[in-house]
């Protein structure tokens, strides 16, 4: 075996040798230094028998599976006489695999350096003297997070699950869902010391291709010794990595993938991470929650433009009081103008300078709420801010109007259902106060233009962040700012692909005829006439959950 | 380490699409604001007394006027990109560049307006040079995100100011008091209807018929977009209710007075006080839809040269830099001669005699790309 040169991270390279002594020698001063590196010996057939060895790394692997089904089953092969054909290591490796060790899922392997990293992700690799080659077990399994509600997303109405950290059972918390073999599913392994699994998950019929293809590029590109969480992915395919703005979505949400991966975008699933990250997307997915679809329309349309509001007012609300009490009193009616004058009255501090101390007050205790255990967390949070808010009012720090604006636009912020969103609308407060309390209103939509021209500018895989009523998109109208019945909403799909469009069929979803609505019921009604039933199923309807 | 290249492959599909029909709603922003300048303060102007009117007239005009423009601003940045990207660009830009010199004093002709919006809107101990720089950094920002960039930009600005038109208006509304049209009435139709060609007809000149012509070339009747038909009509609707409106409540005399109904209603209502509070906000997104407006026109001028000088990659910084400071030493020159208040006529002989040499242009490249086409 050749001794690849430089980074020295991944394994030496090469084939296994067929003299287990060397090929088990190998693998040992490969994991040298890994005391968690286990190498069973045993011997296969009546004596003498043959040599052979399983190797798997403590706590990766299954121990009960190894014992069970490899170890167990191998070794009973030393109380009988192997048949003739067993001559060669090869040979009986071939008899192992195909006869003797009833194991869901085996392959072989020839290269070293496929074998150390199968190790290294929880298989266990059998080597038998002889043979230039192993078995690889799929012996995976540790102990991980039971699957529990996403604690960033969680609804009131709607599926309970999310994702782990573990990639193959979101993996199956996608495909749960999305039952159609059209789904595609690409693995590959990203990180040189780190070796994570990475899949890509599209609908081969509906996803654009040029969209996949420019996906599985720029991970292919990346070149990186370590990723630990789906955001070294998320920034690394970004578009624009220097913007604040997230160009990636992230979800724990199973359905909420589901739904994306149907409207034709790509998943894209990191172990060790419970965040999937999915793209092309838009401004406005981050306004859109999950339970949006399964609630009233009306209800859900109301939320959505509370949300919207509440954007504008975490982002201006107290930069426009700054501007408005700084420069602009004429605007404020008199009667609130005396109040607000009143209680400036007695600040030794200008208004922004104000302004921007409670600003980042705020942000400390929310920081704090958030890195505490959540009792708390929770108790700093609350406690902190009516106690520094009234202390800082009694004590004459800061007018009340201005604690006031400031407490709302804070709460204001967590209407947002996409946390990576709030973020930047947070950094963004503080350059909106600047300019309110440099040139006051005119300076506010200065800054207010320059970020809406920033965000107009940036794409998520070639497609515009934010447009508003594009022609030849107009129909997504019906699930941007508001949303509409399923009936409306989910006949075509939107932007993200322009293969399969169409979602329902022409009568779905509308009423049906008078003489139909009290159909006969028949005699007998088989399954099958009950799936022709274009209508009834999920699938016919193209959405069970949307997005 | 990290990602060897971000850069999307050229063919990513739907940019390109969005982009060119983005282009539609770059000129629609184009064309409302011309409008809501120029239209009603120079048909009022001209109807004197005559307002009620005018405004009718207004409306009138400005319906087909609407179709022509938005069929043209279909037409505008492709026609330009296409020629330039022809072998015979450089030489159909000879054509196109006096109707590029006619956009160019548009801006400069906002650019007054901006001037005078700016003693209101803004601070009074802020020294005007520095919010001019400030407004000029934002739109040189915006052309240099490109056309694309700020023709959604504009989607959300001109969205928001339509909003905000629709609460004034319907503010104001319950004040409107008719008796004061009747004086306007009683003089006639005649005069307003001759005052009111005028303006209409030099807006159809300049920003109608030449991008028409450019638009048969390239896209021809598909240009006809029929949701920003009525996008058009709803907010010729608006504006012309707006005028009517004004006339009512302040009288024609004031009225006549208004170059854009949609902040100066603000301006000059004191009932309800409320609308009139916002007034600095208002003219704040007023300002950002003009340098989007200026943007939008100069980064296609700036792209069409780049692009026929074969300077594809130094295009959209310098251009419309250099076409900035020219809009702004123009405007310094015509506010200082008075040449200001003569534009409106000037500004038609002027056109006419471009459209004949586009004219040309677009027949032959035409038949240039006809032929090509077939052979």
């Amino acid at each position: 075996m050749e001794e690849p040169a430089g980074r020295g991270l991944v394994p030496k390279t090469g084939t296994i040798p067929a003299a287990l002594v060397n090929s088990l020698a190998a693998f040992k001063e490969q994991f040298k230094h890994a005391q968690d590196f286990v190498a069973r010996e045993i011997t296969i057939g009546v004596p003498p028998g043959t040599d052979a060895a399983l190797l798997f790394i403590e706590g990766l692997a299954k121990k009960m599976e190894i014992s069970e089904n490899i170890l167990e089953n191998a070794m009973l092969l030393g109380r009988m006489a192997l048949p003739p054909v067993a001559g060669t290591g090869e040979e009986l490796l071939d008899l192992l695999e195909k006869r003797y060790l009833s194991f869901a899922q085996t392959t072989r392997t020839t290269r070293f350096e496929d074998a150390v990293i199968a190790l290294l992700q929880g298989d266990s690799i059998l080597l038998v003297d002889g043979a230039p080659a192993a078995l690889r077990f799929d012996t995976k399994g540790w102990e991980h997070r039971a699957v529990g509600e996403p604690e960033t997303e969680a609804v009131i109405r709607g599926p309970r699950d999310g994702f782990i950290e573990v990639m193959r059972v979101n993996v199956a918390h996608i495909r749960r869902r999305l039952r159609t073999p059209d789904l595609a599913v690409k693995q590959m392994r990203m990180g040189r010391r780190t070796q994570t699994d990475v899949s890509i998950l599209y609908l081969v019929d509906v996803a654009d291709n040029h969209v996949v293809e420019e996906v599985q590029r720029r991970l292919t590109g990346i070149d990186i010794d370590s990723v630990l969480e789906s955001g070294y992915v998320s920034m690394l395919i970004s578009d624009d990595v220097l913007s604040p703005f997230p160009l990636v979505e992230r979800t724990e949400r199973p359905d909420k993938v589901a739904a994306s991966i149907l409207e034709g975008r790509v998943a894209i699933v990191v172990d060790n991470s419970p965040f999937v990250l999915i793209v092309p997307t838009s401004f406005w997915t981050f306004f859109q929650a999950s339970e949006d679809y399964y609630e009233n329309p009306y209800l859900s349309t109301f939320l959505r433009l509370l949300r919207l509001a509440a954007l504008a007012f975490t982002t201006f609300g107290t930069a426009v009081y700054v501007a408005l009490s700084t420069f602009h009193q004429e605007v404020i009616p008199f009667a609130l103008l005396l109040r607000i004058v009143g209680t400036h009255e007695g600040i030794p501090f200008p208004t922004l300078p104000t302004a921007i101390i409670l600003e980042l007050v705020i942000e400390v205790l929310r920081e704090a709420g958030i890195r505490l255990p959540s009792p708390i967390g929770q108790a700093v949070s609350i406690v902190g801010a009516i106690i520094i808010g009234e202390a800082a009012v009694s004590a004459g720090f800061a007018p009340p109007g201005m604690v006031i604006i400031v407490a709302f636009a804070t709460i204001a912020s967590f209407t947002i259902p996409g946390y990576n969103m709030s973020i930047p609308l947070r950094l963004l407060r503080f350059i909106m106060l600047f300019a309110a309390g440099t040139l006051g209103l005119f300076g506010l939509g200065a800054a207010a233009m320059v970020m809406l021209i920033h965000i107009m500018g940036l794409k998520s895989f070639g497609y515009p962040y934010l447009s508003l009523y594009d022609v030849g998109t107009m129909h997504e109208m019906k699930d941007k700012i508001i949303t509409t019945p399923v009936q409306f909403r989910s006949v075509t799909r939107p932007r993200w692909s322009e293969k399969n469009r169409v979602r329902q069929s022409a009568t779905a979803g509308k009423p049906p005829a008078p003489r139909e609505r009290m159909p006969r019921r028949p005699e007998s009604t088989t399954e099958s006439e009950k799936g022709d039933d274009g209508n009834q199923g999920p699938d016919a309807a193209g959405r069970p959950s949307e997005n | 380490m990290g990602i060897k290249d971000q850069t999307l492959p050229a063919d990513l599909p739907r940019t390109n699409v969005t982009s060119a029909r983005n282009l539609l709603f770059i000129l629609l922003i184009a064309r409302i604001c011309n409008i809501m300048i120029f239209m009603p303060a120079l048909t009022l102007g001209n109807a004197f007394e005559d307002s009620w009117a005018a405004s009718l007239l207004s409306l009138a005009w400005s319906i087909p006027l609407s179709l022509l423009v938005v069929w043209a601003s279909t037409a505008v940045p492709n026609g330009l990109l296409v020629a330039a990207n022809q072998k015979w660009g450089k030489w159909a830009l000879l054509f196109f560049g006096p109707y590029i010199l006619v956009l160019a004093v548009i801006p400069a002709y906002f650019s007054v307006e901006l001037g005078t919006l700016f003693g209101t809107v803004t601070l009074t101990e802020t020294p005007v040079g520095v919010l001019v720089a400030v407004s000029l950094l934002v739109g040189i920002y915006a052309a240099y995100k490109g056309v694309d960039t700020i023709g959604r930009a504009g989607q959300v600005v001109i969205t928001l100011l339509a909003l905000l038109s629709v609460v004034m208006l319907l503010g104001i509304g319950y004040e409107a008091d008719t008796a004061r049209l009747q004086p306007v009435l009683s003089r006639g139709l005649l005069p307003v209807v001759t005052s009111s060609i005028t303006p209409a007809a030099w807006t159809v000149v300049t920003i109608g018929v030449i991008p028409v012509l450019a638009g048969e070339v390239t896209r021809g009747k598909k240009g006809l977009s029929g949701a920003a038909i009525w996008a058009n009509v709803a907010s010729i609707g608006l504006l012309t209710v707006m005028v009517a409106a004004a006339i009512s409540v302040f009288s024609a005399v004031e009225a006549k007075a208004m170059h854009s109904p949609a902040y100066m209603l603000a301006k000059m209502t004191s009932i309800p006080e409320t609308f009139e509070r916002f007034e600095v906000i208002i003219l704040t997104a007023w300002i950002g839809a003009i340098t989007l407006t200026c943007g939008t026109y100069l980064y296609a001028a700036a792209q069409a040269i780049s692009e026929a000088l074969h300077l594809t990659t130094h295009r959209t910084c310098l251009v419309p830099l250099a076409a900035f400071a020219a809009a702004v030493g123009l405007t310094l020159f015509t506010s200082t001669a008075g040449v200001t208040h003569y534009l409106p006529f000037v500004m038609p002989p002027a056109a006419l005699i471009v459209v004949i040499f586009p004219v040309a242009a677009a027949l032959v490249l035409r038949r240039q790309i006809a032929g090509e086409q077939n052979g």
